[in-house]
């Protein structure tokens, strides 16, 4: 059922694909224009403002179509599979939730994660996008369509793609007018810096963050407008499903105090701005605090304090208002004085004490990476060795946001050039998601949106600017004859019209190489699963590596039910949801010291290893190995962060021992013997030495280092292999049980 | 359903210890004199109810222990130091739970060494022995003093049981025994004792100590072995003489009897099985007044009891100690505490779990010199409390619930002022 369904959606996909992704941007940019010619096609009687209303519903339900659609490659070309490593624990405790509903997920204490330490799944995650999933399910059960909750899972991420093109429709709308919004929907639906993080099979609290996070924006944007308690509200219960999905949600509130701040600064307080932010600050903190993992953060970590002490100066202005009404400016000078001192005094005193309690704690590593994000990555090892964590490159800017890049500037300098308190957010928002995502690239995520919208609103200006030219075809005439009049008037050319279309072809032009590339980059870049490899074979056919799911499988299958796996953390989510198996550190990096652990196993020789894996009831070791395949991203690439992690709590492990004395990080003849001894080297070149990789050299060649190993024909003392996938790249070993004599096993 | 897997376990648990209480003994033989020559040693054996079937190694002739997979005796005594043996058939023997009494000399062979190192005790060189030049047998007097006289070692007593064994008398190769907790020296030389080369140049390789002169191995598998650097010490002649010392040039008697026959009674009974072998079974833990959950909650109450027997050679008798001990971990103990026992075997103790959670290992690992190792273990996670399971009201908070309550009601009581109260000064001010 599901396969015809999604090669219904693969025919339906490819004639979308070829149509919308050039045309929308043509078609339905120039709306206004379109508006027009559309009026003189149709000759029914049909009024303007619902023809208007026609095609702008037409054009949002193509912009949602295409969302959708543009992120089903990863579907067509391998299957309805989840991601990489994170999603894979969030379908995990999804299913989990389905099946045991909502007190028991609540209360899930999953004894297979970190073993022996275990984890408290409920208390530790962010359950908005399971909690969705889980909705989704249920809704579509209720009515009778008894879909998977895998392919629910799947495909959660377009779906909630879609809905961010029409939010983001509507806070563009609500910053500037409904042309920029559609603008800003075409924008974001195929914007590749949100695309990487929400193709199908990407099920990851991004994919569901971004809308909730887009959704608050417009909602606080439209509460300041308004200055209604009702916005105001429904924005505060936005900002609790961002809570709900995201740790990201810090980023809102921070963001809008900083907003309240500047706006007080410029002198554009008003009873609205009070309103929202009171409404919202109150009720969302409120609600914030009810998500279990956030707990009492909200009240007492440093990243909030923002957000309070700007509610409490919003108080202290909006007193000194009234006061300062009821009195004479020589007294409210006196009084605004002595007041100020006190409070100061008061709030500095309430600080000291807190801090000495120990119930403020502001100079944590917390703090210092609110201020300097680069902290945390360069004093803590675990979180320097994530990818995702290090600075963005400008190609990376360009490749994710591509013209975006260049009208995100004029989209700055038209915000600036008229004035509104919703460009005002505009302006903060951009400013501080371009800061953030040049400190990691991961954080391009925040940036996408607002890019997209920044840049909806230089197009559409523009667009407006030149369509009027190209609309009144007798600028020249007015421009000869009031040219006397205006001299100074540049654009009073002979050439109004002319320029208007070049103009307007410019940015068409833009547009299609922006659809074509990012077509181009969600096909190449971002639509692979990860789990499943592919390559490419000298006759060009696709070759599938298929070694991690056939490792996993092995484990579920032919491992004791709680036999406990030890592998590096990544492969912790995906061992236990597709092994189902025990694992001693998982993606959820929560103890350092615990994956430190792990790592002084895989650095130590393999006598003093076993004391450690003995010590952790180690019964499988599993280690990634790409030395046969040519696949880089495997553990002995990685090994020099084991090393790292593991002598950040153990001294005794020095990172210097494992280079050669010219600090290279070598695995041939030329190594360091500590590397060449470790039971990392060991459990993935076992037996390697007789295997011939590549013609003209020697048995033992490793393909991603391009060298000969150089520690051949060892015995493994302690281990025995166990399984080895078809490609190698999954090697599983089993940890013996001591000798029965005593034997080498001094233990 | 239940029934049936306890009784698949009586099952498991009857065919590992099948072994125990097993007569059948092959014995080994450099020579057949051997079979007369240590005729008192072999009696005793059949008397203890024993079949001993010998066979003599000469030349290559190859020892088949097993039949179709099968070992076919229960316990192996190697009484021919000199043969050419397969050595990985005696390991597998071992290592499939049979035990083996191993008698060398200075004519050891590499195959039987090879045997004895796997199992910890590293035999010296060939053509060595041990001399003592203090505590020899007067009557070796004019000889090379190798018939030493050796006391007990203090670790040995613990095997050997309390009664004290007279001096024995030991003719052969000394050995070093492992440091390890599986391996004990039975006899050792006393300080003078040195080991020296049978021929050629008198040079000492070893002094002091550390020539163990019987050793012994307890397996994991519960499977024995015993190693005596003398075949001679269990022979007829040692069996009888007097022990008899040369002090200040004075031939002093330290003993009518040699203690060598109660030796190698004490060291048979060990080493086939008939003293000293434990087994647990039956270990379980539950709730104080309940069942065995899932999971614990941290801070419950446990009761947990395992039943501890030993082997008094004819069947399993409840295990008499105060001294076994049960351990809760999880990465550190976080629980150690000494069992009771109630005089029928059961261990038993009523502990609180910590409050930390994990998943727990409720481990005994009980080792004593002489006695099979026990260990057993079971492991159940231990969960946090549910978010139900928290005290409903605290003291602590009743400010605050005052403080919310108060908050409500002044609401109400604003909300009716403002709108129902009528301003009237404003009115006058107006005038």
């Amino acid at each position: 059922g599901t396969l015809t369904w999604f090669n219904s959606l693969l025919g339906f996909h490819r004639v979308k694909m070829k149509t919308p992704t050039k045309e929308l941007n043509q078609v339905k940019v120039p709306a206004k224009i379109l508006v027009a010619d559309v009026k003189d096609v149709l000759e029914s009687g049909v009024s303007t403002e619902k023809q208007e209303y026609l095609l702008k519903l037409l054009i949002l339900s193509l912009i949602y179509l295409l969302a959708f659609s543009t992120r089903l490659f990863s579907v067509l070309r391998y299957e309805s599979v989840i991601h990489e490593f994170d999603p894979y624990f969030n379908y995990r405790s999804t299913k989990y939730l389905v099946n045991e509903g909502i007190y028991n997920f609540l209360n899930w204490f999953d004894q297979s994660a970190w073993y022996p330490l275990g984890r408290i799944v409920g208390g530790t995650i962010y359950p908005g996008l399971m909690a969705t999933a889980a909705a989704v399910y249920w809704v579509l059960h209720a009515v009778n369509i008894t879909v998977d909750i895998r392919n629910v899972c799947v495909l959660l991420a377009p779906w909630f793609a879609s809905n961010t093109a029409m939010v983001t429709y509507l806070f563009a709308k609500e910053i500037k007018d409904e042309s920029a919004g559609l603008i800003a929907a075409a924008f974001i639906a195929i914007v590749p810096g949100y695309i990487s993080r929400s193709v199908a099979g990407s099920y990851d609290n991004e994919g569901i963050a971004i809308f909730a996070l887009i959704l608050t924006y417009y909602l606080w944007v439209k509460a300041v407008k308004t200055g209604s308690l009702f916005w105001s509200a429904a924005c505060s219960l936005a900002y609790f499903y961002m809570v709900s999905a995201w740790g990201g949600y810090v980023f809102i509130i921070n963001l809008i105090p900083l907003y309240v701040l500047v706006m007080l600064l410029t002198g554009r307080y008003s009873s609205r701005l009070y309103t929202a932010y009171c409404t919202l600050y109150v009720l969302g903190t409120l609600l914030a605090m009810q998500i279990t993992f956030v707990g009492f953060q909200p009240v007492q970590s440093s990243e909030h304090m923002a957000a309070f002490g700007t509610f409490g100066i919003l108080q202290l202005f909006g007193a000194f208002n009234w006061v300062r009404s009821h009195m004479t400016p020589e007294n409210f000078s006196r009084f605004f004085k002595t007041t100020l001192l006190a409070i100061l005094a008061i709030a500095f005193a309430g600080f000291a004490i807190g801090v000495a309690t120990g119930y403020i704690s502001p100079w944590t590593g917390r703090f210092y990476s609110l201020f300097d994000p680069t902290w945390a990555k360069e004093n803590i090892p675990i979180i320097a060795s994530v990818s995702e964590h290090q600075p963005t490159t400008w190609a990376s800017f360009f490749f994710d946001l591509h013209i975006l890049t260049f009208l995100f500037p004029a989209g700055m300098y038209f915000c600036f050039s008229k004035l509104t308190d919703a460009n005002i957010f505009l302006i903060i928002y951009g400013i501080t998601a371009v800061y953030f995502a040049g400190v990691m690239v991961r954080l391009m995520l925040v940036l996408a949106p607002v890019a997209c919208v920044l840049g909806a609103y230089a197009v559409s200006c523009t667009l407006q600017t030149y369509a009027k030219h190209l609309k009144k075809p007798n600028p020249v005439v007015v421009s000869a004859s009031t040219s006397k009049r205006n001299i100074t008037v540049a654009q009073a050319l002979p050439v109004q019209r002319e320029l208007g279309a070049i103009m307007l072809s410019g940015i068409a032009i833009m547009l299609v190489l922006y659809s074509f590339h990012c077509t181009w980059v969600t096909s190449e870049a971002y639509s692979s699963p990860s789990i499943v490899l592919a390559a490419r074979q000298h006759d060009g056919s696709r070759l599938i590596f298929d070694d991690f799911r056939e490792a996993y499988r092995w484990l579920g299958q032919n491992t004791p039910d709680d036999a406990r796996i030890m592998s590096w953390w990544d492969y912790g989510y995906q061992i236990s949801a597709m092994g189902n198996r025990t694992v001693l550190v998982d993606n959820n990096t929560w103890n350092n010291s615990h994956i430190a652990q792990v790592g002084k196993a895989m650095a130590s020789p393999e006598d003093k290893a076993y004391e450690i894996m003995r010590a952790l009831d180690v019964d499988y070791v599993l280690v990634i190995f790409g030395g046969l395949t040519g696949y880089a991203s495997d553990d002995i690439n990685k090994f020099l962060w084991m090393v790292r992690i593991a002598g950040s709590t153990d001294p005794n492990i020095i990172e210097s021992n494992y280079y050669t004395p010219r600090g290279e990080f070598r695995i041939d003849k030329e190594g360091a013997p500590a590397m060449l001894n470790c039971l990392m080297y060991k459990l993935c070149y076992y037996r390697f030495s007789e295997v011939y990789t590549e013609q003209g050299r020697a048995p033992g060649y490793d393909r991603v280092r391009n060298a000969e190993i150089g520690n051949k024909g060892f015995k493994l003392e302690y281990l025995e292999e166990a399984f080895t996938s078809q490609h190698w790249l999954v090697r599983v070993y089993k940890v013996k049980t001591p000798d029965n004599r005593g034997g080498i096993v001094n233990l | 359903m239940k029934a049936v897997l306890l009784f698949a376990l009586l099952i498991c648990v009857c065919a590992v210890f099948a072994e125990l209480g097993g007569k059948r003994a092959l014995v080994l033989l450099d020579d057949s004199y051997i079979e007369s020559s240590h005729s008192k040693f072999f009696k005793s054996l059949k008397e203890r109810g024993y079949s001993l079937k010998y066979q003599e190694l000469k030349g290559s002739e190859a020892v088949k222990l097993s039949k179709f997979g099968q070992f076919e005796y229960d316990h192996v005594i190697l009484f021919a130091p000199s043969a050419d043996i397969d050595s990985d058939e005696f390991i597998e023997f071992v290592d499939h739970g049979g035990n083996l009494l191993i008698g060398a000399n200075s004519d050891v062979s590499d195959s039987v060494r090879e045997v004895a190192s796997a199992c910890g005790i590293d035999l010296d060189d060939t053509d060595t022995i041990v001399v003592d030049h203090v505590n020899f047998e007067a009557q070796d007097y004019d000889s090379k003093h190798t018939l030493i006289i050796a006391d007990q070692d203090a670790s040995a007593s613990l095997i050997l049981g309390e009664a004290k064994v007279a001096p024995v008398l030991f003719r052969g190769v000394g050995a070093k025994v492992r440091d390890h907790a599986l391996n004990y020296p039975l006899l050792k030389a006393s300080p003078s004792a040195y080991v020296s080369k049978l021929t050629g140049s008198k040079k000492q390789t070893k002094v002091g100590r550390s020539p163990s002169l019987v050793a012994a191995l307890q397996a994991r598998n519960h499977a024995r072995v015993v190693v005596s650097g003398s075949l001679d010490l269990f022979s007829d002649s040692l069996y009888d003489a007097p022990v008899k010392k040369i002090q200040d040039g004075k031939t002093t008697t330290v003993s009518e009897r040699s203690g060598n026959e109660d030796l190698a009674n004490i060291i048979t009974r060990w080493v086939f099985q008939e003293k000293g072998a434990l087994r647990s079974r039956n270990l379980q833990h539950n709730l104080v007044g309940g069942s065995k959950p899932d999971m614990y909650t941290i801070k419950d109450n446990v009761e947990f009891s395992v039943i501890i027997e030993e082997w008094n050679g004819k069947e399993w008798v409840p295990y008499q100690a105060n001294d076994v001990q049960l351990e809760v971990r999880m990465l550190d103990p976080y629980i150690r505490t000494t069992l009771k026992n109630d005089g029928k075997g059961r261990f038993y103790t009523i502990f609180t779990l910590p409050d930390v959670y994990g998943v727990f290992t409720f481990r005994i690992d009980y080792q004593r010199p002489g006695y099979a190792g026990l260990h057993t273990f079971d492991r159940i996670p231990v969960r946090p409390f549910r978010h139900n399971q928290y005290e409903r009201f605290i003291d602590s908070a009743y400010p605050y619930y005052a403080g919310a309550f108060s908050m409500l009601v002044g609401l109400c009581l604003f909300s009716a002022v403002f709108l129902y109260h009528k301003d009237t000064p404003s009115k006058v001010k107006t005038n």
